[in-house]
């Protein structure tokens, strides 16, 4: 069981309740080989993450109050389904938007979706720095669609 | 409400100009790039004749007093937002106390700024356009200065996305219609007008060199600069009726395009005239920089207004579908 407490105040969790946040600490727990995971927040929230054998969660989630959210780390989403590019169009010769290890501030646009004519920004909901690409440049991708993954600045 | 902060020279607000006044010796004006204020104006879900402000020399600086969506497109200003970077022909939602802050582009000549609900000037004959040597629309019928408070009408009801949306540019979606530079020269489509046969074989230099656009270039009309062409004989003509576009070559022999402030009529020999459709490419074409004209029939023309036709009727349907997708989904 990997046990950590959060009792400095900082990199605050955020709403222990939010299903985006309990998948992707779970994703993180299935991907450590660790079973259960525990979080204590400095104002007595607590989130409880326990993996049975073979099973996906089980989750014991108590609200904890509204904290500005900063979770550890989390899948920056496609917000409609198109066709997403790593960079403008008009700027074909940059690089991506959105490499891997880059550091990028909280509203940041990561890249776009392409709807017909239209390009809506993914946007990064908070500042962090890239971690794994999941969606290349062209593809066609789902509302909600993990674009990339964002970890928390060192 | 947006306070001008700091502007270049030159700034006006335009809409689509004023036709139809002409007769009366009243030069149409209107934006420059009118697809780019057209495309900004659906941005921000304005109606097509709202009124923006085109953005030709920077910096250019301005304060929101009021919450409000906003549009740039046109030339690429590497704009940002209380220092955030905006990508190009985009649309964002601005706070009270905000800086919107544009710089030269690198490319193109003119930024569009579109505002929620247009600018809010009395229009004058039928157009808020800035005639600036008529000295009235717009502000005042001048260039707008550091100071100005610029009003903005009721803006449409409607979701507007928080985080912005914006369009491929129409250099990008319609890349296929349009030609591409040649040894670094913007190709122009042209038709041949009235005198063209009067030019004899310098009509043929007239098409195959490159013209550079003289520094003595502005919204009424660009003075090309390059090898001189002249007609085989000099002929006494009465003045005619001028629309932007038309190519005229006065006796020097360098050729001047009428640009969106054209004069209402002139004398001089009228070599070719622009396609429409190619209009808002020349109003993105930078002093200093090369130009040739390619011949073009009254059917290719068409051809091209209908791809940009399409073009503006899918940005229109499209953000209209993805606004609402978006709000159900907010």
């Amino acid at each position: 069981m990997a046990r950590r407490d959060r009792s400095t105040g900082r990199n605050t969790i955020g709403d222990l309740s939010d299903p985006a946040l309990i998948s992707t600490l779970t994703g993180w727990l299935e991907r450590s080989g660790a079973s259960a995971l525990e979080i204590t927040t400095p104002d007595g929230g607590v989130l409880k993450i326990a993996l049975d054998a073979g099973a996906r969660l089980e989750e014991i989630a108590e609200p904890a109050p509204a904290i500005p959210a900063r979770p550890e780390g989390r899948a920056v989403k496609a917000p409609m389904a198109g066709l997403f590019r790593d960079r403008h169009p008009a700027a074909p010769e940059t690089g991506p938007l959105a490499g891997e290890g880059r550091a990028l501030e909280a509203g940041a646009v990561v890249g776009f979706v392409e709807v017909g004519p239209v390009l809506l920004p993914v946007t990064a909901p908070d500042a962090g720095v890239v971690g794994e690409i999941r969606t290349r440049t062209g593809d066609l991708i789902g509302y909600g669609d993990p674009v990339l993954t964002m970890e928390p600045s060192p | 409400m947006i306070e001008i902060v700091a502007t270049g020279p030159l700034n006006t607000v335009q809409d689509l100009g004023r036709p139809g006044y002409r007769n009366i010796g009243v030069t149409a004006c209107g934006a420059m790039d009118t697809l780019a204020l057209t495309i900004g104006n659906i941005l921000v879900g304005n109606a097509p004749d709202a009124a923006g402000i085109e953005v030709q020399t920077f910096p250019f600086r301005v304060r929101f007093s009021d919450r409000g969506a906003f549009a740039l497109t046109g030339a690429d200003c590497r704009a940002t937002l209380d220092g955030v970077p905006l990508p190009p022909w985009w649309m964002a939602q601005a706070r009270p106390g905000q800086m919107l802050e544009l710089s030269p582009p690198l490319k193109d000549a003119r930024a569009y700024l579109s505002l929620a609900g247009g600018v809010d000037v009395a229009p004058v004959m039928g157009s808020r356009s800035t005639s600036l040597r008529g000295g009235f629309g717009g502000v005042d019928g001048r260039v707008l200065a550091a100071g100005d408070r610029i009003a903005t009408g009721a803006a449409a009801d409607g979701f507007l996305p928080k985080d912005g949306f914006g369009v491929v540019p129409p250099a990008v979606a319609l890349k296929d219609v349009f030609p591409l530079a040649e040894g670094g020269a913007l190709v122009i489509r042209a038709l041949p007008a009235g005198e063209h046969d009067l030019f004899g074989v310098d009509a043929e230099r007239f098409w195959s060199q490159q013209w550079k656009i003289s520094a003595r270039s502005d919204r009424t009309g660009y003075r090309l600069s390059g090898d001189p062409i002249h007609p085989t004989e000099v002929v006494e003509m009465r003045s005619h009726g001028v629309v932007p576009g038309v190519i005229q070559v006065p006796p020097a022999g360098e050729p001047i395009v009428q640009m969106s402030d054209a004069n209402t009529a002139g004398g001089y020999p009228k070599i070719a005239g622009v396609i429409e459709a190619d209009l808002w490419r020349l109003g993105q074409a930078r002093i200093g920089s090369l130009l040739r004209f390619v011949p073009a029939t009254h059917a290719e023309a068409k051809v091209v207004e209908t791809a940009l036709a399409a073009y503006i009727a899918d940005v229109r349907k499209t953000a209209r579908l993805v606004r609402q997708a978006l709000a159900a989904m907010a």
